[in-house]
């Protein structure tokens, strides 16, 4: 039951953050590429266009890399949990 | 410049791939890493060059080296005589100690010792299996016969001298490399 | 790595804060400079390999190393849904500098704990 109720909440935050969410404007002469890299500095302020991307332009890549990040650390623990072992001693 | 580097990533992937020893393979890696390093950054990206360097060449190489020493199994062939099958003496106490003095050596190594009895004769072992030690005991003297490959060799050698309960007379022989 | 030589016992402590300088100057200046949050934690996380080949021995907590990571990510999750989806960053005076050092921060940490723990699972635990 508890669990139904997470689920449906994430559900909600999910849609309610992709609706909420700003959009980059594309126009149609240009290029994503492009775009990016002649306005990456005057709407972010970062001067390391790499940095404005991921961390504005295409930041559910960030925020669900480092998620992955934590699945396969939570992976590796389980596989090297022997027999008898405690988690952490 | 960016010739020479791409001319090193040719050589040290395809030594990585060629090379008989799991451990040169992995430093190779680790050599085209830092390569492939160069050569992003030749091609303007530094993000990238910083990301491949340190993961490649420091964490990857450092867990594989860790995996390599951890998990190795050592196998031992003891080739059984004829009359050691007839009068079962192969299970007696000072065989099984010869046994246990090998096991021992594995254990303090971190390797897995894995103890197979066979009646095969010498050179069908060699010609046939993976093996790192065949033992086999001919009139009290324990015959030890070592891969060329086996870079424990000297660990061993040394293990045998200072273990005071090994009371075998023994020789080892090692096996020259055949260039096939 | 089984005997350790006092060679590295002795001059890895002498690069340690080099190491730990240089990390946090690749993840605080990621957004002027080449590098970010993802390369400055594994050069942390490097803080702790050269740790273990100097001395081999296990003095870090693992388990709460995990739950600051866990929380880490909490916090990176609030920052950005809340900064980017919300446009909060408007009311500073419309600049996302701020908000990219901290995410950028919160990243490098996030990982140097995750790389720590991957690293000294597969060293300490992955043998019988």
């Amino acid at each position: 039951m508890r669990r139904r109720v997470l689920a449906v909440l994430m559900c909600i935050v999910c849609f309610v953050v992709i609706i909420a969410s700003n959009k980059v404007p594309t126009s149609d002469d240009l290029p994503i590429a492009t775009y990016i890299t002649k306005n990456a500095f005057a709407e972010t302020g970062a001067s390391n266009a790499v940095t404005a991307t991921y961390l504005f332009y295409r930041y559910y890549d960030t925020l669900f890399e480092a998620l992955m990040l934590l699945f396969s650390i939570i992976a590796v623990i389980y596989m090297s949990i022997h027999e008898g072992d405690k988690y952490d001693e | 410049m960016l010739e020479i580097a791409l001319i090193l990533l040719l050589i040290t992937s395809v030594a990585a791939i060629q090379t008989r020893y799991l451990r040169h393979a992995v430093i190779y890696l680790g050599l085209f890493s830092l390569a492939i390093a160069f050569v992003y950054l030749l091609y303007h990206a530094p993000d990238v060059a910083i990301a491949e360097a340190v993961i490649g060449s420091t964490i990857a190489t450092i867990l594989y080296l860790v995996a390599l020493q951890k998990y190795k199994i050592f196998t031992i062939y003891y080739r059984l005589q004829d009359e050691e099958i007839g009068d079962s003496t192969y299970l007696s106490h000072s065989k099984q100690d010869l046994i246990k003095v090998l096991e021992k050596f594995c254990t303090k190594q971190e390797l897995e010792a894995q103890i197979i009895y066979s009646k095969e004769t010498i050179e069908a072992i060699k010609a046939n299996h993976q093996y790192a030690l065949i033992i086999e005991e001919i009139k009290g003297v324990v015959r030890i016969t070592v891969h060329p490959e086996n870079y424990k060799l000297d660990a061993l050698t040394a293990f045998l001298e200072n273990e005071r309960r090994f009371k075998h007379a023994y020789a080892i022989l090692p096996v020259e490399e055949d260039l096939l | 790595m089984n005997d350790h030589s006092q060679l590295n016992a002795r001059t890895l402590p002498i690069v340690f804060p080099m190491i730990l300088i240089f990390g946090f100057y690749v993840i605080v200046n990621g957004h002027v400079s080449p590098g970010g949050g993802f390369q400055g934690g594994a050069i942390l996380a490097s803080v702790f390999i050269a740790k273990y080949l100097g001395n081999p021995i296990k003095t870090l907590n693992l388990y709460k190393v995990q739950n600051i990571e866990k929380v880490l990510l909490l916090f990176l999750f609030v920052l950005m849904t809340g900064f980017v989806t919300l446009s909060i960053h408007m009311i500073l005076h419309g600049s996302l500098i701020f908000y990219i050092i901290l995410a950028n921060i919160l990243i490098g940490l996030k990982v140097a704990c995750g790389f720590t723990i991957i690293f000294y699972r597969f060293v300490f635990y992955e043998s019988r």
